[in-house]
């Protein structure tokens, strides 16, 4: 994964099968807390996707940012061009 | 009995000195070690100025130097006062709440958390603060001489309990309590100097301060620990550890066995071997039976199995652990009749409509149990439930700077101190079973939760939301519990409230606020909520009319979707 574009995509697709809904019910400007994303559930995905991306992520990375959007734009523009 | 200090200088003197304490630094491999001679100094670095009596706040991510504070504070017989450092602003409100409240004019952090103490909101209306930095407090230790130990009657630290929104609660420790406490919990565990712990659990919150911190001390063992959030996000982090460092001690609330039983995947696990396991505590919770049955079952091939689960019971006004079950023995589960337990009545029963409580097991020698009356305080025969009341040395000293509050949930005869704990149960065959609450606390993933603060960020989180017309409370949903809101709306906002946007603002606050989510929030008419003539939330009715459907909800949002 290197775009925020790609980014996006897989976290709509880890967030909808945390919450047992459909990827297409999540926009990407939604916020978390209104997705229904907890401490236990953002701190556990922010690992999963610093994993994915191969890169170190704080834990408390979900809480920076509001909704998908902000965070894979942040991502991109600080932790992809490195 | 002797202070932690006394049995510290004691043991460094003659060499007998085991205890290190190992932090892992991303929750595996990258380590750093402390022994206890090291830590000494550094206590001994701090202690020095700092003043006796003092009550000194704590802001320290956990690690090794939270610890070196700690004991800092304990050697100059300052207070210590662990607060957690807030991952989100929202969360910090505490802080200057309990600045003001405790009077503390020292914090002892460290530069990266300094950075965020520094934006927490209220915190710049302290100008004569004074900022320590545990980076600074390193080095040879210098003589005991300049300080004068606490004596054993002392405060050592004060244990907050609550305190987002309301009135922050902290719980006065002594170092009586600590040393009462603690032997209890090493006889129970029959721990030695050649045991090991490993503790994920909060070093600012009670069990992990008295069982990760003070328990190898004073049982002169090792300490392996790691962050809370490294086990949220690999739980089989936990296990890892247990297993490389042949652990025989350790535990978690009862919501820790049950993540670990569902998230650690078969193909994790292999590697790990919990032979060395002799007592995982499970405590802090409400202890259900299917939990520690999963757990086994799922760990068995790994080494594991239900004689290692040790069940207990406790709280923060008790120091930690009232009750501990037997190690080695399988927690005892008794079948009570479901209808009669509804009418406050202990009915062994082996029918279909039965409920199965998990024993929590036995108090110290020195701690007295009683099950009483909560109306009159007499004391219940033995089928009956009632409110349970602890007395011994392990009681608290009661809560800080709240005397009414104190006398409450606290009282004296003589030289004996008694707690009200708020806690339903009864005692059978000697082991205490625990079956509810009066207090209408909620605790969800082994912390309290005061309803009052829920009910306060919900109730603010929108204008179209009525003051004081918010009730906040748990549900026992799939063997966890689950938080419920119900609010009223404005009625001048009735016409035109946008229902789902408020219901959000609710769900945001409380999570940023508080770090959970309420699984339902349910938004209602105004004077929909039962109260009482003076005009407070009555929230059992409240609880029991939601579980019965008896409101008739403008909206109903549910949290994760299933």
């Amino acid at each position: 994964m290197n775009s925020a574009n790609e980014i996006a995509i897989w976290l709509r697709n880890r967030i909808a099968a945390e919450i047992k809904c459909d990827p297409d019910e999540i926009a990407t400007d939604t916020e978390f807390t209104a997705l229904g994303m907890d401490s236990l559930m953002s701190v556990s995905l922010a690992d999963e996707l610093a994993g994915v991306l191969g890169i170190s992520l704080d834990p408390t990375i979900f809480w920076e940012f509001d909704s998908i959007a902000e965070l894979t734009k942040w991502l991109e523009d600080n932790k992809l061009k490195q | 009995m002797e202070t932690i200090l006394q049995l510290i200088e004691k043991r460094l003197e003659n060499g007998s000195a085991q205890t290190s304490f190992t932090y892992l630094k991303d929750g595996e491999k990258d380590e750093t070690q402390i022994s206890l001679g090291e830590l000494r100094a550094d206590a001994l670095n701090l202690g020095c100025v700092l003043k006796p009596d003092e009550p000194v706040l704590i802001i320290l991510p956990q690690g090794l130097t939270f610890i070196s504070a700690l004991f800092g504070c304990l050697y100059s017989a300052a207070v210590a006062v662990p607060v957690g450092v807030p991952a989100k602003i929202g969360r910090s409100l505490a802080v200057d709440k309990i600045i003001t409240e405790t009077r503390s004019r020292t914090i002892i952090t460290d530069r990266d958390s300094h950075e965020k103490i520094k934006r927490f909101p209220g915190i710049e209306r302290f100008e004569d603060l004074n900022v320590l930095f545990m980076e600074d407090f390193t080095g040879s230790a210098p003589g005991l001489s300049e300080l004068k130990l606490p004596d054993i009657r002392q405060p050592a630290f004060l244990q907050y309990t609550s305190g987002s929104t309301g009135k922050p609660k902290a719980v006065i420790v002594t170092h009586e309590n600590i040393a009462a406490n603690s032997q209890f919990i090493l006889d129970r565990s029959g721990n030695t100097s050649a045991s090991t712990s490993v503790s994920w659990l909060p070093c600012f919150h009670d069990m992990g301060l008295i069982e990760g911190i003070f328990q190898p001390v004073f049982g002169n063992f090792q300490s392996v620990i790691m962050s809370p959030v490294h086990f949220i996000q690999r739980p089989v982090r936990w296990l890892k550890a247990i297993s490389k460092y042949r652990a025989a001690t350790s535990g978690s609330p009862n919501f820790g066995f049950d993540y670990c039983t569902e998230r650690i995947k078969d193909e994790e696990l292999e590697g790990i071997d919990l032979g060395s396991l002799r007592c995982l505590y499970n405590g802090a919770e409400p202890i259900r039976p299917q939990t520690l049955r999963n757990f086994a079952k799922r760990f068995e091939k790994i080494g594991f199995s239900e004689e290692k689960i040790v069940s207990c019971y406790g709280l923060a006004e008790a120091t930690l652990a009232v009750t501990i079950s037997g190690v080695g023995e399988t927690p005892k589960v008794l079948k009570v009749d479901a209808d009669a337990l509804k009418d406050k009545r202990v009915r062994l029963s082996t029918g279909e409509n039965t409920v199965e409580l998990v024993s929590c097991g036995k108090p110290a020698p020195d701690t007295h149990l009683k099950i009483v009356s909560e109306v009159s305080l007499t004391e219940m025969p033995q089928d009956r439930i009632g409110e349970i009341v602890v007395s011994g040395k392990t009681v608290a000293d009661g809560y800080f700077g709240s005397e009414q509050n104190s006398s409450e949930a606290f009282f004296r005869s003589g030289d004996l101190c008694s707690l009200r704990t708020g806690d339903l149960g009864f005692i059978h065959k000697g082991e205490l079973y625990v079956t509810g609450r009066i207090k209408d606390l909620i605790i969800i993933r082994g912390k309290n939760h005061y309803p009052q603060d829920l009910e306060y960020t919900a109730a603010n989180s929108d204008t179209s939301l009525s003051a004081n017309s918010c009730a906040a409370f748990s549900i026992i949903e799939r063997s966890a519990e689950k938080l419920i809101i119900l609010q009223e709306i404005k009625r001048s906002f009735l016409k035109n409230v946008d229902l789902s946007a408020a219901a959000g603002m609710i769900r945001k606050a409380v999570s940023r606020d508080h770090g959970i989510l309420p699984d339902r929030v349910v938004l209602l008419r105004p004077g929909t909520l039962p109260k009482t003539t003076s005009g407070k939330i009555r929230r059992k009715e409240c609880r029991r009319l939601f579980e019965e459907n008896s409101f008739d909800p403008l909206a109903d949002v549910t949290g994760i979707r299933r």
